[in-house]
């Protein structure tokens, strides 16, 4: 730790010895909506109380304040029978902020998660994507556009899997919350993405801490937050196109959104939709066979919304087809000990589109109604119900012997998994201080397979009931919360005897998280937030067993296993412009009671196919501790240098060893040149960025089939304008990607045994707003 | 009721109307509490030797390595291969599924996509050789290895490792390539 210590210091120091006075010609619009009707509200008065500036909003909602220096102010607004809302504001260019006051109705929801909400207040630890650094990631799948955000790292399989790790965990200690709905597919599995379109979000949250009150004691890792803009306020037709071309791969995205409201009914709808095609992508040296995809995505919402009663319906559709590099599709031990010895794959290949076997194909649906309804001023209710069904398909890489068998083309694992949820909110403001609110959660799902037996039939059930309770002060921000939860498992089993085996659990746990964030001054503030967290053991830990085939592994499940338990200490600062810093920096210890995880076993496990290597679900005392940071610094009014840091340390003290596959430390610094603003051309900037990426050495001897990849750098650049000719604008972005064309292997790939890494990629983006 | 909320019901249960057209939820039409029958796909569940005296013809000796029960389960039964000593013998492979009924001879598919297989025979004894007899369809033909013969020599107590090679479209003659199907080792005694 006094290492990690020494670094930061090393950091701050090195990046604030520069001093200038910034020019004042900035202009900061502030638009004021309802945020039930999302109506303009004018006459709202807007304060900034760092320049005794007041201004009333116009006809269009709109308070415009002119000649702002580049500096971080608050923005105090009120209007009569509404809650006063104030916010920090860092201003570096000019801006237009969009703020939706609350009938006089707190909306604390819960909490860690506060949707909907220009200003979440929490005591987590909580870091967004947005705007230019979203716009940045587009036609990226999901989990590659989180890597953005320091403590997040991803879980490679391949070049087009990747799941998102936080601050270490991934699959089922993290929660993504997809348009308020809790995800809920195939998720154990390590090459399992998220079935998610990227393109539906306007904000991307990561909330790290341990644990969620509202949604799952299960986040041990972390929660994601998917959340697309609210329907839109003005009548009449508005949309966006997305047009993204990327070299490596020759990938072709397209994405568009037609979103509008009736004129005489507070009536608003959106359709969306995203198509992507990727054929073979390239390393520096060959190509990868068979390492394409395509992907098409939809989605449509509309939402009522009248003085106290607002509904909204949801539904979003995501299909995949995904194909698997041929070369790492191995059968055995000794395949493997070739595979890995072998300096280039077996199989390579040419560009191409086909997507042939082992490949993936995976359905995910989703469909959500959301209603609230405002009692009166103290006192609302929310109910949100949502059915998603996900059907995974795996193909192996060759088709049966047998003609009519493989005439059939089936896949060799076939899984559908339906899932109900409810969460019921009711919030209750006691005093201007004090706002409290109970829920109900409940998780209803059912699974099956066909083909080959990994993961049993399974029905899991789910209740919690939570309470959540914020106490705000002038500076400073409390809060508590508690969970109880109930978990019904019942497995439906064949065993070798073909004897049905089908065992019933049940788990329950209290878990709780408490917390302050405090404003020390308007540029600095502090928050530490503990809590408890608290996991049952999943399906495929406790009853699948059998071959993994896509990554040739004989897995043993554990039914005897316990819940998961974590105590964990998340605590950080976060800088608004001070001495010219601004970011976050987060450090955080997780003390894990019974850390679930798999485990080397020997002998391999021996078959008419050969030995295969294999794996134990163990439990085992364990604790994770790091640090993120991610800080801005600005040089001059124009230059400005970005640095990441990202550092995790698992170690399993049961046995004194370290944990397997733990992200390693990582390093980006990033130098950006932002344009001077004219009519016409916003938001331009270049920006070039380093990334270097450690050694895992935290590895036990003998362990792993083949050592941890070596240290990399990697060198990427960014471009971007936008361009505004009266109401429309477009915007232009281009990315570079491993400039110099580096071969390197990443330790958390688990194709990192058998290719590398891809080579250079040039990524064109264009938007159009109307 | 006023008009205003006969108004916003009408529009509510259009809203519900236009969103069940959009919306054709899939379905999952398995039974959850029967699960699908753990033996459905392929399976290769014994390798069979089936050896001839070329000195007496007439005669078929068996020796097998069967896991009727697939991967995990109940160990593997591993016959051992009786040979005699100085012998030339004709040796047919067989793969079988004798899970099905009836057993299904995967060989036979072996055989049909000769192109892309390959069996390979490794022994650490002099005291064995073992030369592949038939050849695949490639051009120019590959060997492919269903059918063999075995010569032997002095007493030896040995082993045999027998490895059947998927190699679509990459066969070359290289028995490091593609993935394996099958890889068997079982203990020879030769007197």
């Amino acid at each position: 730790m006094r290492r990690i210590f020494f670094l930061l210091l090393l950091y701050i120091f090195s990046t604030s010895f520069l001093f200038a006075q910034a020019d004042c010609h900035y202009t900061l619009k502030i638009k004021v909506v309802d945020e039930q009707h999302k109506t303009v509200l004018p006459g709202a008065v807007v304060r900034i109380t760092n320049t005794n500036k007041i201004n009333e909003t116009d006809v269009n909602g709109i308070a415009t304040f002119e000649s702002l220096c580049s500096d971080s102010y608050e923005v105090i607004i009120s209007f009569l029978s509404y809650h006063t809302i104030s916010q920090k504001i860092e201003l570096q260019s000019n801006k237009t902020i969009t703020f939706e006051l609350s009938p006089s109705v707190k909306n604390i929801a819960n909490v860690t998660i506060l949707s909907e909400r220009t200003s979440v207040q929490s005591t987590m630890s909580k870091i967004e994507l947005k705007g230019i650094d979203l716009e940045k990631t587009r036609g990226l799948s999901l989990a590659d556009a989180l890597k953005e955000i320091p403590g997040v790292t991803t879980l490679q399989t391949g070049p087009t899997i990747s799941k998102p790790i936080i601050q270490g965990m991934h699959s089922n200690r993290i929660l993504i919350i997809n348009n308020g709905i809790r995800q809920e597919g195939q998720q154990w599995g390590a090459e399992h993405a998220p079935e998610i379109d990227a393109f539906i979000a306007n904000k991307l949250t990561v909330i790290k801490g341990a644990g969620s009150i509202k949604y799952g004691s299960d986040a041990i890792g972390g929660v994601i937050l998917v959340e697309p803009n609210p329907l839109t306020d003005s009548s009449g037709i508005h949309g966006e196109l997305n047009l993204v071309g990327i070299s490596n791969g020759k990938q072709g995205v397209g994405s568009g959104i037609l979103e509008g409201k009736l004129k005489k009914i507070p009536l608003s709808w959106r359709v969306q939709g995203t198509f992507k095609k990727a054929g073979n992508i390239k390393t520096p040296d060959y190509y990868l066979a068979n390492s394409g995809f395509e992907e098409k995505n939809f989605s449509w919402a509309t939402q009522y919304a009248s003085k106290k009663f607002k509904t909204e319906l949801f539904y979003s559709q995501f299909n995949t087809d995904i194909g698997v590099f041929k070369g790492a599709h191995i059968g055995n031990l000794t395949d493997l000990e070739k595979a890995f010895n072998a300096s280039t794959p077996f199989y390579t290949s040419g560009f191409d589109y086909k997507i042939d076997r082992p490949k993936q194909h995976v359905e995910h649906e989703l469909f959500k109604s959301k209603s609230d309804y405002v009692f009166n001023e103290k006192s609302k209710l929310s109910l949100v119900l949502a059915r998603q069904y996900n059907l995974r398909d795996e193909f192996d890489k060759d088709l049966p012997l047998n003609d009519s068998l493989a005439a059939l083309n089936k896949p060799e694992l076939h899984y559908e998994i339906t899932t109900y949820t409810t969460d019921a909110t009711y919030q209750h403001s006691f005093t201007d201080k004090l706002t409290s609110s109970i829920g109900f959660n409940s998780i209803q799902q059912v699974n099956t397979y066909e083909g080959r037996a990994f993961i049993p039939n399974f029905i899991n059930n789910n209740y919690a009931l939570y309470s959540i309770h914020q106490y705000k002060l002038e500076k400073i921000m409390f809060d508590f919360g508690v969970r109880y939860d109930y978990e019904y498992l019942k497995i439906y089993q064949w065993k070798s005897n073909s004897v049905l085996y089908s065992p019933e659990r049940t788990f329950t746990n209290l878990s709780f998280n408490t917390g302050f964030d405090w404003d020390i001054n308007k540029k600095l503030s502090y928050h530490l937030n503990v809590g408890t967290a608290f996991r049952a053991p999943s399906v495929n830990e406790l009853y699948g067993s059998g071959l993994h085939h896509g990554e040739g592994k004989f897995i043993y499940s554990n039914e005897n296993m316990k819940p998961e338990k974590a105590k964990a200490i998340i605590t950080g600062i976060e800088l608004q412009n001070f001495k010219r810093i601004s970011g976050h920096l987060d450090f955080y210890y997780k003390q894990m009671d019974g850390y679930i995880f798999l485990k080397p076993t020997f002998p391999a496990t021996l078959s008419i196919r050969g030995a295969f290597p294999s794996f134990q679900y163990e439990q085992r005392d364990a604790y994770f501790t790091g640090m993120d940071a991610w800080l801005h610094y600005e040089i001059t009014e124009h230059l400005k240098s970005t640095h990441k840091i990202n550092i995790v340390r698992a170690y399993n003290t049961n046995d004194n060893t370290y944990l397997p596959y733990i992200p390693s430390d990582r390093f980006e610094n990033g130098l950006k040149y932002e344009f001077k603003e004219t009519k016409h051309f916003k938001e331009s900037s270049v920006d070039l960025h380093v990334l270097y990426v450690a050694k895992q050495t935290r590895v036990e001897a003998n362990s792993d089939y083949k050592e941890a990849p070596n240290a990399y750098f990697l060198l990427n650049a960014d471009a971007g304008t936008s361009i505004h000719i009266g109401k429309q604008h477009y915007e232009f972005g281009m990315s570079i990607n491993n400039i110099l064309n580096t071969t390197y292997r990443e330790y958390m790939n688990a194709f990192r045994y058998f290719t590398d890494e891809p080579g250079r990629s040039v990524v064109l983006r264009f938007k159009y707003h109307f | 009721m006023k008009i205003e909320n006969r108004k916003s019901l009408v529009y509510l249960m259009l809203i519900v109307a236009i969103s069940t057209i959009l919306t054709s939820c899939k379905k999952d039409n398995n039974d959850v509490t029967k699960p699908s029958d753990i033996n459905e796909g392929e399976l290769i569940t014994t390798v069979q030797f089936r050896i001839v005296d070329t000195d007496s013809p007439y005669v078929e000796h068996i020796f097998s390595y069967r896991d009727v029960d697939g991967l995990g389960g109940n160990a593997p039964v591993i016959d051992t291969i009786k040979l005699d000593t100085g012998k030339i013998y004709s040796v047919t492979l067989l793969f079988l599924d004798e899970s099905k009924n009836p057993i299904d001879t995967i060989s036979n598919e072996v055989l049909a996509e000769s192109k892309d297989h390959l069996v390979i025979y490794e022994t650490p004894s002099t005291s064995l050789q073992i030369t592949i007899n038939d050849f695949d369809t490639n051009n120019p033909a590959l060997p492919l290895g269903l059918l063999s013969s075995w010569t032997t020599s002095a007493v030896a107590n040995t082993t045999l490792k027998v490895t059947l090679k998927h190699q679509p479209g990459i066969k070359n003659g290289d028995p490091t390539r593609g993935e394996t199907d099958v890889e068997v080792t079982l203990p020879v005694s030769i007197k």
